[in-house]
């Protein structure tokens, strides 16, 4: 194929009007990317046939389609933070978002992924930092919906036969769903006045100072659930999660509080499910 | 062994002792396939990631959560997906 070098626009009616065709894409998602005020993209448009639409007119419904997509996505994947911050905040902070990270898939689930740490960016100085505690939250609650069933369950029976010395390079297999979170704010008591409409009228006032809150999420029937714990739970709930032996984990939980009570912690995580399988 | 070691095959021992059964996945509900309306379907199926994104009624591949044993007796309900 002649490359025309240089007028590229001498091609127009050709299929790209001369732009080569990873211009044309760069082009038309950073269009798609572009706020309502942005100046239109001529080049762009001078390479979009009009088929009955003027070209800028069909730009402009994909774009408003694609924006109000990602933003209605992010919604329901944050409905705490939206009701935080109010309708329009939300907006215009999704908007931005989707600027600084279009989605990278072809499922619009994964969107949120980057949403706790671009606000922990944009807010981490302002007295709106725990937005992105909340954030992540709400992602922990997201992955632990879709996260896939283990492949088995713990037998309890099986894990008598772990002799005693060995019971310290113990390592527990964490179920797929299983989720921790922790937050020097109570975020768990924010997300749970903010994540569903209220009946009652406006949620409570919760004192941001009253004390940071650590969370559990597991998978429960076919959805999911999440509940507080104390901090020494949590981070030997962490520790074994990452892979850490028994005994490792144990040693970083009564770092945290010296009267952990590791027998209650194993038989309340094993209750709730959170292990699915163990390496001796 | 250890007062550590103690310790920690003690929690062992009592929860074996103790017959705890992980909850594991809910045992009082099932999937029933083939009977959610276009919107309503409880989870990830068919080509989709979320709940609320069948496009049709009664797909074969499309789930809701029913109380198990329940599944059987709706017309149309199967606790498989059709392939």
């Amino acid at each position: 194929m002649h490359c025309a070098g240089g007028g590229g626009l001498s091609m127009a009616g050709a299929p790209t009007a001369g732009l080569p065709l990873a211009e044309l894409q760069r082009r038309f998602a950073a269009a798609l990317r572009a706020p309502d005020d942005a100046a239109p993209d001529a080049t762009l448009l001078g390479a979009l046939r009009d088929d009955g639409l003027p070209a800028a007119r069909r730009l402009e419904l994909y774009r408003r389609n694609v924006q109000g997509n990602f933003l209605k996505v992010l919604a329901l994947e944050f409905p705490a933070i939206e009701r935080l911050g109010g309708a329009a905040w939300f907006r215009q902070a999704g908007l931005d978002f989707l600027r600084e990270h279009p989605s990278r898939s072809g499922d619009l689930h994964g969107i949120g992924a980057p949403f706790a740490g671009f606000l922990q960016r944009r807010l981490g100085a302002t007295p709106h930092a725990y937005f992105a505690d909340v954030a992540a939250l709400e992602w922990a609650w997201q992955e632990c919906l879709v996260a896939p069933d283990p492949d088995g369950s713990l037998d309890v029976g099986e894990l008598a036969s772990v002799a005693p010395r060995d019971v310290g390079v113990l390592r527990f297999v964490p179920h797929p769903a299983l989720r921790l979170v922790g937050s020097r704010w109570p975020v768990f008591t924010i997300w749970d006045a903010h994540r569903e409409p209220r009946a009652d009228g406006d949620p409570p006032t919760i004192d941001l100072d009253r004390g940071g809150e650590c969370a559990i999420l597991r998978r429960s029937g076919e959805g999911a659930e999440a509940r507080r714990c104390d901090p020494s739970t949590l981070a030997w709930l962490q520790a074994l999660a990452a892979g850490q032996p028994f005994g490792d984990a144990w040693e970083v939980a009564i770092s945290h509080d010296a009267g952990f009570d590791v027998a209650r912690a194993l038989a309340e995580a094993v209750r709730l499910g959170l292990f699915c399988g163990f390496r001796a | 062994m250890n007062a550590k070691t103690a310790l920690l095959a003690a929690a062992l021992g009592s929860l074996v002792m103790a017959g705890a059964q992980a909850m594991g996945p809910d045992e009082k509900s099932e999937k029933c396939f083939g009977i959610a309306k276009a919107g309503k379907n409880d989870c990830a199926a068919n080509g989709h990631g979320c709940a609320g994104q069948a496009k049709a009624d009664a797909d074969k591949k499309e789930w809701v959560s029913v109380p198990k044993g329940t599944c059987d007796k709706i017309v149309g309900g199967s606790t498989t997906p059709a392939k």
